[in-house]
């Protein structure tokens, strides 16, 4: 729940905040389900402020992507409403040349598997490809792939073919084939997932370096010690796939029955000199000040 | 790192505003209606594992019987020539599919379609008597006398004959029976029963491989495809162009290859560090039950019947 905001019962019967600073995003009593059997999402009701970082924490098959992939109006929810912007997004909103325009250069959405993204034979292909959407000159999208190749050091790779580029530069170019669309809200999905530490922390620094110039981050993740950095708001999907609680870092990595309920943190039984003793355990980041 | 700094001016600056004309834009129509297709038959593999785990009548039956139940259907179905003995196969299969739980949405449709293609729509022409002399039943066009062009002699009345609305029908009836008879078998059998009923029957063990893994990789690629087209939604702004669509499509086709024959390697190195040595060894079927044995005479007699009708 948001500090400072006030609250009520969603459709879903969940309760939310209604905060006074300005909703960049709204999911209202949002459901979903795959092949019309395995639920994914039940009754979800989510408010993302301008300006946000929020995480999505839950554990695997929560349903964090697909709830990053209805926010990105790229699967559509069986229930409930999604508004960005104060406007729906749906499959019939979409059809819209004009409310997609608006929408798809807004919303970025980083796949968790970076190779499904990445479609254009070179790197700068991929990077131009957004812009060019966008249906800016050649030349400014030229300029803006430069510019991002630049600020994430790949500019070695501009005319590499994807294909052959390792797990974390992939996840990079991902990131940037969607930043030179200049996007104000963000959706990662588990972004640090498989990288090695020096390319997660490369990546946590452009996280805060995206916020500090005013883009809205949402972020999926079962990543406790990246939360805690990242110091966001974070939501909790539990295993029913439901949203169970929204709160501050500090508040969410203190509740530790609500952890332990969402399968983020585990009992863990182990000996001290022959001894056998059990205790709460998750795997969260050595995490050192210089 | 200082990554702030580097940060370029136009991602400090608020997104674009839309432009002043009128957006043209044409839907997503072709690719959409594609991955609909890919997702609809994500959902039809879901809903065979799903029916052929129900307790239905042909669920209960041991795929053996069920095996030969298919092989005796084709055998007869390409044997008669008469669309009464085609109805009774049709008919029987049915009855079959009723009492077995079975959608008969995931079936019929589906059969139908292939059956009015293949059935139909490309033998429509030999119905003619251009083709073969039969008696006309359709008169659709008199000419003062016959012609003829270039191989083709035609004759001063054209029309729909008889005898070739007949072999048109006992086509369409054949492809249709065969495809219902098999689609019952696989939205009733789990693949696993089906492959034991084959090797059973001393299907090759390349076969059975080339079945099994092709069953569970094409579910696996088309769902990496589904998402390959979320991802290249989630990135346009404009309905695509045609041209940009089909290299799209043909650069995701490449990687998909790659990816197979990635996975392929992947695989086959996963199969023999677990000992696989080119022979399928799976759990044999036990000794068939008394119920099922009752099955196979009944399955003996229904084919003595089919065949008996003229």
């Amino acid at each position: 729940m948001e500090v400072g905001s006030s609250c009520h019962v969603g459709r879903g019967g969940n309760i939310h905040s209604v905060s006074h600073e300005r909703a960049i995003m709204e999911l209202d009593g949002v459901s979903y389900e795959y092949y019309d059997r395995f639920k994914a999402l039940e009754e979800v009701d989510l408010v993302v402020q301008e300006g946000a970082k929020m995480a999505i924490v839950g554990a695997n098959g929560s349903g964090k992507s697909t709830l990053l992939q209805v926010m990105a109006g790229i699967l559509f929810p069986k229930k409930g409403r999604v508004l960005f912007r104060n406007q729906p997004v749906g499959e019939v909103s979409l059809r819209d040349p004009g409310f997609r325009h608006f929408f798809r250069s807004r919303v970025g959405y980083v796949f968790q598997d970076p190779d499904v993204q990445l479609f254009c034979p070179t790197v700068m292909e991929e990077l131009m490809f957004g812009p060019l959407q966008l249906g800016l000159p050649h030349e400014e999208a030229r300029n803006r792939s430069e510019e991002i190749l630049k600020m994430l050091s790949l500019e070695a790779l501009a005319q590499r073919p994807t294909y052959m580029l390792s797990g974390g530069e992939k996840k990079k170019v991902a990131m940037a084939s969607v930043l030179t669309m200049n996007p104000e809200l963000l959706l990662l999905d588990e972004p640090t997932n498989g990288l090695d530490p020096r390319t997660q922390s490369f990546l946590v620094d452009l996280i805060f370096s995206l916020h500090e110039v005013g883009k809205t981050i949402v972020i999926a993740t079962h990543d406790l010690s990246l939360v805690m950095e990242l110091h966001a708001k974070v939501a909790v999907l539990t295993e029913d796939h439901r949203i169970h609680k929204v709160g501050d870092t500090e508040e969410i990595i203190e509740d530790e029955a609500l952890l332990l309920k969402a399968n983020l943190i585990h009992e863990h039984t182990h000996k001290h000199d022959g001894e056998k003793h059990s205790h709460l355990h998750g795997h969260f980041l050595f995490h050192k000040h210089t | 790192m200082d990554i702030y700094g580097k940060v370029p001016d136009f991602l400090r600056a608020p997104p674009l505003e839309e432009p002043k004309e009128r957006i043209r834009g044409r839907g997503l129509s072709f690719m959409e209606r594609a991955t609909r297709g890919l997702s609809k038959l994500l959902r039809d593999t879901y809903v065979q594992w799903d029916t052929s785990s129900r307790d239905g009548f042909l669920q209960r039956t041991d795929p053996r019987v069920k095996i030969l139940g298919l092989a005796c259907a084709v055998v007869l179905v390409s044997l008669k020539h008469t669309l009464l003995s085609q109805l009774f196969v049709a008919v029987s299969i049915f009855i079959l599919a009723s009492s077995s739980r079975v959608r008969l949405s995931s079936i019929y449709p589906k059969a139908l379609g292939m059956a009015f293609i293949f059935g139909f729509l490309i033998p429509a022409p030999s119905c003619l008597n251009l083709f073969s002399q039969g008696e006309i039943l359709l008169t659709l066009m008199v000419r003062e006398s016959p012609s003829s062009f270039l191989w083709l002699q035609v004759p001063a009345t054209v029309g729909i004959t008889r005898e070739g609305l007949i072999s048109i029908g006992l086509l369409g009836f054949r492809i249709f029976n065969s495809l219902t008879c098999a689609l019952l078998l696989v939205n009733t059998t789990p693949l696993s029963d089906i492959l034991r009923g084959l090797k059973h029957f001393k299907m090759p063990d390349s076969i059975l491989v080339v079945i099994l893994l092709t069953y569970r990789y094409v579910f696996i690629f088309l769902d990496l495809m589904e998402q390959m087209h979320r991802a290249r939604l989630a990135r346009i702004v404009k309905g695509g162009k045609n041209s940009e669509t089909r290299r799209w499509a043909g650069e995701r086709l490449g990687f998909l290859f790659g990816k197979a024959q990635l996975r392929c390697e992947q695989t086959n190195r996963a199969m023999e560090a677990r000992g696989f040595s080119g022979r399928v060894r799976i759990e044999p079927l036990g000794r068939m039950g008394k119920g099922d044995r009752w099955k196979l005479a009944v399955l003996a007699m229904w084919a003595v019947v089919a065949t008996s009708i003229v």
